[in-house]
């Protein structure tokens, strides 16, 4: 597959971009002629699986969990415990996570890794 | 691998074909004229399975040529939530789905479009508002 431009009203070989006008050409010399779009990148959900939430959690941390007598991270972990797919994206997700850093659960950098990390397909 | 035993507009039998290839794209806004124009490598054939805004607007005043014959002329291009379409509705698309089932398939929606060799999408006047959105199948001869 060719992809070409117009450069003084010839058809020359080169990346369009958006709002410029292209010419492809496939290896059969099938073709198209159109405007060029940015395409659509597809947004992965937010919601991962609760085995996808523990496994960013590193085992100290886990076990710093199950050991605690900290009430709310208690709480916190029994929420996790009740929901099936944690949203990275929930605010009260977020807000429990800052509660265990501050209480030193975790370091900022683990949190940041629990929520900032892009899900992947097989975390959904 | 699809089969698919159609006859030709032009006339005969194409045969048995089968599916090479499956494009899609993005039409930008401020295009003006013929937005898209494909055109099949000989011995192939094409067929539209997707037109479409990308947006929750129809784009206005759009022709759609198939193999040189304009099968919708200057009509609104919906837009995926179909929120108004009826059977006597002007609004064209084409899609296997939309939003709004209860339309579905009323007016001028269609699933795909006939096999062509070559289509045109064209912009009547000024330029477009819409991001236009395609998706398109290449076939040939099963041999």
């Amino acid at each position: 597959m060719i992809t070409c431009v117009l450069l003084n009203g010839d058809w020359v070989e080169g990346t369009p971009v958006v709002g410029e006008k292209f010419k492809k050409v496939n290896s059969k010399g099938g073709e198209l002629i159109s405007y060029y779009a940015e395409p659509e990148i597809p947004k992965l959900p937010t919601s991962i699986t609760k085995r996808a939430f523990t496994r960013r959690l590193n085992p100290v941390i886990r076990e710093a969990l199950r050991n605690t007598t900290d009430e709310m991270a208690i709480d916190i972990r029994e929420d996790l415990n009740f929901t099936s797919h944690p949203d990275l994206s929930d605010p009260d997700l977020i807000t429990s996570l800052f509660y265990l850093v501050y209480a030193g659960f975790m370091t900022q950098a683990e949190s940041d890794y629990v929520l900032n990390t892009p899900v992947t397909e097989d975390e959904v | 691998m699809a089969l698919i035993e159609l006859n030709n507009k032009s006339g005969g039998s194409t045969g048995l074909l089968k599916l090479v290839a499956i494009d899609n794209g993005r039409v930008s806004s401020g295009a003006s004229g013929d937005v898209l124009s494909v055109t099949a490598a000989k011995g192939q054939y094409l067929r539209l399975t997707y037109l479409i805004t990308g947006s929750t607007a129809p784009e206005l005043g759009i022709t759609l040529n198939l193999s040189g014959t304009d099968v919708i002329i200057n009509e609104y291009l919906t837009d995926y939530t179909v929120s108004s379409v009826s059977a006597s509705g002007t609004r064209f698309g084409i899609s296997s789905s939309f939003g709004d089932t209860n339309v579905y398939p009323a007016g001028k929606l269609f699933q795909s479009s006939e096999l062509c060799t070559s289509f045109t999408v064209t912009k009547v006047s000024g330029t477009t508002a819409q991001l236009i959105d395609y998706v398109y199948q290449t076939l040939e001869k099963l041999t």
